[in-house]
């Protein structure tokens, strides 16, 4: 799942057409939403983005997390579209560092600002809202998976003044595919470090036996080593597939020590 | 192989930053305070790093030398390690940095000078020999081109009569070594598994082949070599396994004038175990019979005896009882 966080609407226009996402009824925040994606629009500064991101975590968690949108800098032509590997946010001092993964995107500073800023500092895009969702979004994700990506709109030679919606939305339109392949990375990352034993298997022991909290850690425990093992299918299973001594079980505590001793007896030898 | 370097503001103006980053001229280079500012930062996953770690290069204040934890070491009483350098470029899956570190960047400590000051005032200190284990966080060899720590910490000890050091290692870089006359106070000591768990779990690591290779290469140019079973891998056939790589080594090695032989059973602390367990779920090695005992994850005791009594019969077959150390 990848989860945007943007400020504003024209930013998101574009993205919302791209990723062909819906707006989603009675929410707090603007959410639009697909199969595999959210959007939401924070609204202007830190705090806001703080706020959508970990609303946004705790009602669609994913696992991919990309902070989206317009950034001044001092230097860099209007269009380039960078991602920080390094965010810092000028009211309090603190510094993040997104893990940089090698990607064809240039990479830059970013500090998040309180204010819009028009005496550009060398050497830095410039935002509003990047801290603050990267301080909430790391909560929920890793740094490898948590980026923000940021598109110059405004530099000394054209200030923010001279920029108008159309503007922006055809800048961000322009590295819709650039920003879609970076995803595309990410999520098959995300891929490779999401690995769970199939809800349909671990149900298949809940129609039969009652666990508690911990025994039901205790289980997944059991049923990853068991699938770490070759000793289960990773395929889905129905209760009838169990064996027929394990079924013969009366309660939870006796189905962990019938797995347990199960997995050990076969599992001696790496 | 390095894209990003992360400089700490202390070593900005090192001589040995700008000749590491002289190697990777198209690097990105991102400054930083503090080293742990990137290497302890929250929520990283050392499984996603480990595909293209960065280059952290910063200074160590303090804590340079540290004694060894206790039933580390070769027979001395005076036993300590350190790390000029934190994570490894082998990436073996038992090994205990994945679970130790939250980050799998490699950080190299550019100030050599103040371990060594720190090395020879420990020396001065005590009454006999001392120990000294490189390659305790890294492998003390694998990235001695970039850094040429080894050859700078040789240059040291070769002035320190009382000092021993021990550089443990998988590698074949040992060029710098047989371009130099070797150092009886310097032991080169490989680690090793067998053929097939080398295979499986030592990812990124040279062949047991190839470092068979390089042992023998030492020890004909005259520096004591050092054998290092650890962690040993119980397989079904871990008996007639590790005879066979115990006669591939010693088919090419002089038995008589190996320094030393440590082996020691899979084993890991804990809390790593359990962090490792989540990094690698589908982790055959992690999955096999383990017991808790103590702060500590192994193998139950009997299958370690059987591990350790194993090895200790073949190894007193081809070396004396005297060199060898089991490690616990």
């Amino acid at each position: 799942m990848l989860n945007f966080v943007v400020a504003l609407k024209t930013e998101a226009g574009p993205l919302i057409e791209h990723f062909s996402l819906k707006l989603q009824p009675n929410t707090t925040f603007p959410v639009f939403s697909s199969a595999d994606t959210n959007l939401v629009i924070s609204g202007m500064g830190r705090n806001q983005a703080s706020a959508a991101t970990a609303w946004l975590a705790a009602t669609a968690p994913a696992a991919v997390w990309v902070n989206f949108g317009i950034a001044g800098h001092k230097s860099k032509e209007a269009g380039n579209m960078l991602v920080a590997h390094k965010i810092s946010e000028a009211g309090t001092g603190k510094s993040w560092y997104p893990v940089h993964i090698k990607t064809a995107l240039e990479t830059s500073q970013l500090t998040t600002f309180d204010t819009v800023q028009r005496n550009y500092q060398p050497n830095t895009l410039h935002d509003m809202e990047a801290s603050g969702f990267y301080e909430a979004a790391i909560r929920f994700s890793t740094a490898e998976l948590t980026h923000s990506v940021k598109v110059v709109s405004d530099n000394e030679s054209h200030p923010i003044e001279s920029i108008d919606k159309a503007q922006v939305e055809t800048l961000i339109t322009e590295n819709i595919p650039q920003l879609s392949g970076f995803c595309a990375h990410l999520c098959h990352m995300a891929h490779e470090v999401t690995h769970e034993v199939s809800a349909a298997k671990i149900d298949c022991y809940h129609e039969r036996w009652k666990f508690t909290v911990t025994q039901q850690h205790q289980l997944k425990h059991l049923l990853q080593r068991r699938l770490a093992l070759g000793i289960d299918s990773k395929s889905p299973s129905d209760s009838s597939t169990l064996p027929a001594d394990l079924c013969s079980m009366h309660n939870s505590k006796a189905v962990l020590k019938w797995l347990l001793n199960d997995t050990n007896a076969r599992a001696e030898f790496y | 192989m390095i894209s990003t370097i992360y400089i700490e503001e202390d070593v900005r103006h090192h001589h040995r930053t700008q000749e590491i980053c002289n190697r990777f001229s198209q690097a990105t280079i991102i400054p930083c305070d503090r080293y742990s500012n990137v290497f302890n930062s929250n929520s990283q996953n050392f499984r996603l790093q480990k595909k293209q770690p960065s280059l952290i290069l910063a200074k160590k204040h303090k804590g340079r030398v540290l004694s060894t934890p206790p039933g580390y070491g070769i027979g001395a009483d005076n036993n300590y390690y350190f790390s000029h350098m934190m994570n490894c470029l082998y990436d073996c899956r038992y090994c205990f940095l994945q679970g130790m570190y939250r980050s799998a960047h490699y950080v190299v400590f550019v100030n050599y000078e103040d371990f060594f000051d720190d090395i020879s005032s420990v020396t001065g200190n005590n009454q006999s020999a001392s120990w000294f284990f490189s390659g305790y966080d890294c492998d003390s060899l694998a990235m001695e081109p970039v850094t040429g720590f080894i050859e700078s910490c040789l240059n040291y000890f070769q002035d320190l009569p009382d000092a021993n050091l021990e550089v443990r290692t998988k590698s074949t870089q040992i060029r710098s070594l047989l371009n130099r006359p070797a150092m009886q106070n310097c032991v080169m000591a490989y680690s090793f598994t067998t053929e097939d768990t080398a295979q499986r779990l030592e990812h990124k690591a040279p062949s047991v082949e190839k470092r068979i290779a390089a042992l023998a290469k030492l020890q004909s140019h005259g520096w004591p070599v050092g054998l290092r079973f650890d962690p040993l891998i119980l397989s079904k056939n871990f008996e007639h396994d590790y005879k066979k790589l115990l006669d591939q080594i010693f088919s090419s090695i002089n038995p008589a004038q190996v320094h030393s032989v440590s082996y020691g059973a899979f084993r890991l602390p804990k809390p790593f175990f359990k962090k490792m367990v989540s990094l690698y779920p589908d982790e055959r090695l992690f999955a096999t019979h383990l017991s808790e005992k103590g702060s500590m994850i192994s193998y139950p005791e009997n299958t370690e005896q059987h591990c350790l009594n194993t090895m200790k019969t073949l190894l007193t077959e081809r070396v004396s009882e005297s060199v060898l150390f089991p490690c616990s």
